[in-house]
C-alpha cells in the first residue's frame, strides 16, 4: 500500500509542471470563470483540432462587459511588456490592436497574444473586447497565414 | 554424542528420545533424530510419541516456512506489478503525450455550452480569426495611409523647397 502511495505521488507529482501556469499575466483569466458568463464566451481547442493548425492550445475570449474588457487589456499590456515582438496599434491612449509573440516555453513551443479592441475600429465598432492565446511549433509566419486564410 | 554417529538399535533410539524430552540433547543430536524417526523403520509407544511431536514441530515449521514462502511470493508480485503498472502507464504517457491536456473542443457563450464538437468550435474560431484577419488588414490600412500621409507631406516639403531654390536663383 506504502508502495502504490509512493508511486501515485509520484506520478501525480510528474503531472504538476504540466498542469503549471506558464507564467503569464493573461492565465489568471482562463480560470473558468467567463464560463458561465452570461456577457462573455469563451473557445477552448487543444488535442487533434489544435495539432492541425500545427497549435497545441487554443483559448479564446470575447467580452462585452467594459471592467471586463479593461482588465484583459492591462493585463496583455502586461505580458506585452515582456513580448520578444509585437505589432501593436493604440487608439485614443487605449491598446486597438497587438500581436505578440511570446518566449518560448520550457517545451520550447511558440506562444502567441492576439489582442483587438473592436469598440476602437473605424470601420462598424462593436462592444467586444476578443483575447486569444495560441501555443504550438506554429512560426509568427504561420500564424499571419492561418488569419489570413 | 558425536555428531557423525548413527544410532544403530531401537533402545539407543528410545534412550535418545528420552534425553530429547528431558531437553537434554544437542542440537546435533536434535537433528540426528529427526532423521532417523523419518527413516527408522521402528516403532513403540515412545517412538511413535517423539515422531508425532517432532513431525508436528516439522508440519509446523514447513507451514512457517510455506507462509514466509507464501509472504517473500506476495513482494514479489507486489514489485511486478508496481513495475507493470509503471510500464503500463509510463510508457503510453511518454509516447504519447498523456501528461498534456486533454483535447477539448468546447465553446461556452453567455454562460452556455454552444459547441462541443470539434468541427462547431472549429468553425467559431474561424469567425475569431477573421475577425481577427479583418483587425489586421485595418491596421495595415492605416499604416499604408500614414506612410502615403508622411509621403505627401515630403514631397510638398520638397516641391516648397525646390520653389524657394528657384525663387532665390531668379533674385540673384
Amino acid at each position: 500500500m506504502k508502495r502504490i502511495t509512493i508511486i501515485f505521488t509520484v506520478m501525480a507529482l510528474a503531472t504538476l509542471p504540466v498542469l503549471a501556469q506558464s507564467g503569464l499575466n493573461i492565465n489568471s483569466l482562463f480560470d473558468g470563470r467567463y464560463k458561465t458568463n452570461p456577457y462573455a464566451a469563451e473557445y477552448i481547442v487543444t488535442g487533434p483540432a489544435a495539432w492541425e493548425i500545427d497549435l497545441e492550445v487554443y483559448h479564446s475570449l470575447k467580452v462585452t462587459q467594459k471592467e471586463q474588457q479593461d482588465l484583459i487589456e492591462s493585463l496583455v499590456n502586461k505580458d506585452g511588456a515582456t513580448a520578444i515582438d509585437k505589432e501593436v496599434q493604440l487608439r485614443n491612449g487605449k491598446l486597438y490592436y497587438g500581436f505578440y509573440t511570446l518566449s518560448k516555453t520550457k517545451k520550447g513551443r511558440n506562444r502567441y497574444i492576439f489582442f483587438l479592441n473592436q469598440n476602437l475600429a473605424k470601420k462598424s465598432p462593436k462592444n467586444m473586447v476578443t483575447l486569444i492565446y495560441m501555443e504550438g511549433k506554429a512560426t509568427p509566419t504561420q500564424i499571419k497565414k492561418l488569419i489570413r486564410k | 554424542m558425536n555428531k557423525n554417529r548413527h544410532i544403530s538399535n531401537q533402545a539407543e533410539l528410545e534412550q535418545l528420545i528420552e534425553r530429547y524430552f528431558d531437553g537434554k540433547t544437542t542440537v546435533q543430536e536434535e537433528q540426528m533424530l529427526r532423521e532417523t524417526l523419518a527413516d527408522c523403520p521402528w516403532s513403540s509407544e515412545v517412538i511413535d510419541e517423539a515422531r508425532f511431536t517432532m513431525g508436528f514441530f516439522a508440519a509446523h515449521c514447513q507451514e512457517k516456512a510455506r507462509t514466509a514462502r507464501k509472504s517473500h511470493r506476495r513482494q514479489l508480485i507486489g514489485i511486478a506489478a508496481s513495475i507493470t503498472i509503471i510500464l503500463a502507464v509510463g510508457i503510453p504517457a511518454l509516447t504519447h503525450n498523456w501528461f498534456a491536456p486533454q483535447p477539448q473542443y468546447i465553446a461556452y457563450v453567455n454562460g452556455k455550452v454552444v459547441a462541443n464538437s470539434q468541427k462547431a468550435v472549429m468553425s467559431l474560431i474561424a469567425q475569431d480569426l477573421n475577425t481577427m484577419d479583418m483587425a489586421t488588414h485595418e491596421m495595415d490600412n492605416a499604416i499604408a495611409s500614414d506612410i502615403n500621409d508622411m509621403g505627401d507631406a515630403t514631397r510638398m516639403m520638397t516641391d516648397e523647397l525646390s520653389s524657394l531654390g528657384e525663387a532665390i536663383e531668379l533674385d540673384e
